[in-house]
């Protein structure tokens, strides 16, 4: 595929994962706000961050094939240190907080944190090791 | 594996974005090629052989055949 079309395949999984974000920051502050109430609000605002949560994942899908073959072997590559990162650490994570080895409780967060930077460097990585 | 590929190009002027836009890969790619960090595809060598209208092992070497 040529540049043009990578270009639009990334601005499209931008403006998705910002949508997706402002869905997941909605829906997280209104069943935050109203813990006990408004069940159909909430309800609705989950399926909504779920329908684009879909969209966000194929237009990635769409993205990745979008790249030429180096690219695809680059994102590969951060995916498998990543998905290799994420679960060892995430388990180290779990046996520390099962046997409070620290003070507070294991977040969620703290591995989409984990995850986003392990992708981030190993494609910094994996450019610079092409270039 | 070793290639011909910047002989080839600048035997034609062309840059490695001209060689990029004509194959339909990102320069990081042909320069990656170029300094034999990176092994293409053979739908790729291919495409590279049809540009330049040569068979690929004219464009692409092992090391132990030279």
């Amino acid at each position: 595929m040529g540049c043009n079309t990578t270009k639009k395949h990334t601005l499209n999984l931008a403006l998705w994962t910002a949508a997706w974000l402002i869905s997941t920051a909605a829906a997280t502050a209104v069943a935050t706000a109203y813990a006990e109430e408004h069940y159909g609000l909430k309800l609705g605002l989950v399926i909504v961050n779920l329908v684009i949560g879909g969209v966000m994942i194929e237009m990635n899908r769409r993205h990745i094939m979008s790249l030429d073959e180096l690219q695809q072997k680059i994102h590969l590559q951060a995916m498998g240190i990543t998905l290799g990162v994420t679960v060892i650490v995430g388990l180290a994570y779990s046996i520390a907080d099962i046997g409070n080895l620290y003070a507070a409780d294991a977040e969620f967060s703290y591995l989409l944190i984990l995850m986003s930077l392990s992708y981030l460097f190993s494609i910094i990585i994996g450019t610079r090791r092409y270039q | 594996m070793r290639n011909r590929l910047k002989v080839l190009r600048a035997e034609r002027d062309w840059t490695q974005a001209d060689l990029a836009d004509a194959v339909d890969v990102s320069r990081q790619t042909i320069n990656a090629i170029e300094k034999g960090k990176f092994d293409p595809s053979l739908p790729l060598a291919f495409k590279f052989s049809r540009l330049f209208g040569l068979a690929i092992e004219d464009i692409f070497f092992d090391d132990v055949d030279r």
